[in-house]
């Protein structure tokens, strides 16, 4: 027996996750595997946050939020490299299957509107993970306070603070508690430098 | 090291179980058939034991077109007649689905999407260079 494309079609409404591995698998430039891995990454986003109990902030509470994140991307067949440091910092390396295009994502947790700390994030991304000649990357920002929009539009509005970026903001539609696209000229490459800034709406604190 | 010991190793680190044990045993039933050179789920759903849904298999078989090196690779072919199929690039096949521009690859006769979707169908070609 083959199998049509009308089969997937009905294998696809039966599990998506088959159409999704054939985007995958038929990525064959940088914006086609930009577009593939953000789709990625709003499941990884809603998976998170279903399990938001979970994910709670302690010693490790940032890497095993990574942590799970990266588990999620290599069942999808990322190759995905993080790197921890006590207390510090977690980046997020994301290759394509092939190992033809890359994506890199600053990882920082907030228990309350804090701008500097997620901008230390940004210039980390941006000044030294990156050389902008991929011309896209993430921020992926752990909110384990209450009213993550709130954390969000601050910080948005602090980026507007920083005008010797010359900032242009995109609402990111799929992502409605806050997450926006920011392009500004790349200090090392001179091109136009697109980051993802990612909100995990990770607060718990059932009343019962 | 050799592709097998590769191939191995890296169904061996994925982290879904269930996926892990499928990708297994395809891969072994490839390294032990030398003479198959193409896969079908429904060869598949008379391989594997114990029975598996159709989804976990062709979802499996998708991953082992991923592996550096591939297992398997994804082909698609256009079927004329029952005994007459022309083989179409990738690249045809996204632009098709991208664009809903269809035409037989043969005659240039126009097609609907739902008559090009039964007239064209997918294999798994076994990668076996080098094992």
């Amino acid at each position: 027996m083959t199998t049509s494309l009308a089969n997937i079609d009905s294998l696809g409404a039966q599990d998506e996750r088959i159409v999704r591995f054939l985007k995958r698998i038929h990525v064959s430039t940088y914006s086609d595997f930009i577009e593939v891995l953000y789709e990625d990454l709003n499941c990884c986003v809603r998976e998170i946050q279903d399990n938001a109990k979970y994910n709670q902030a302690d010693a490790v509470g940032e890497d095993r939020i990574t942590s799970n994140i990266k588990l999620i991307l290599k069942t999808m067949m990322y190759n995905v490299e993080s790197q921890f440091s006590r207390g510090g910092n977690t980046d997020l390396t994301i290759t394509s299957y092939n190992h033809l295009y890359k994506w890199i994502a600053e990882a920082k947790l907030v228990s309350s509107v804090d701008n500097t700390h997620i901008w230390g994030g940004f210039e980390q991304l941006t000044e030294r993970y990156t050389s902008g000649t991929e011309n896209q990357g993430g921020l992926l920002i752990y909110i384990m306070c209450e009213n993550a929009l709130n954390v969000m539009n601050s910080y948005r509005d602090y980026t507007k603070t920083k005008t010797q970026y010359k900032f242009t903001h995109e609402v990111c539609a799929d992502l409605p508690a806050g997450g926006f696209f920011s392009i500004h000229k790349h200090t090392a490459s001179g091109l136009d430098f697109k980051v993802r800034h990612i909100p995990f709406v990770m607060y718990y604190s059932p009343v019962k | 090291m050799d592709n097998r010991t590769i191939i191995f190793s890296e169904i061996h680190a994925h982290p879904d179980e269930l996926h892990k044990e499928i990708m297994l045993k395809i891969a072994e039933y490839v390294f032990q058939n030398h003479h198959v050179l193409e896969l079908g789920i429904a060869d598949l759903k008379d391989i594997l034991k114990p029975d598996y849904a159709d989804t976990d298999i062709f979802i499996c078989m998708q991953k082992l077109c991923m592996l550096v090196p591939p297992l398997l690779e994804l082909r698609y072919e256009f079927m004329h007649s029952e005994d007459d199929y022309e083989e179409l690039s990738q690249e045809e096949i996204i632009h098709v689905t991208s664009k809903k521009n269809i035409i037989n690859p043969r005659s240039g006769e126009s097609l609907n999407y739902d008559s090009y979707k039964n007239s064209v169908f997918l294999f798994f070609k076994i990668n076996r260079s080098p094992e």
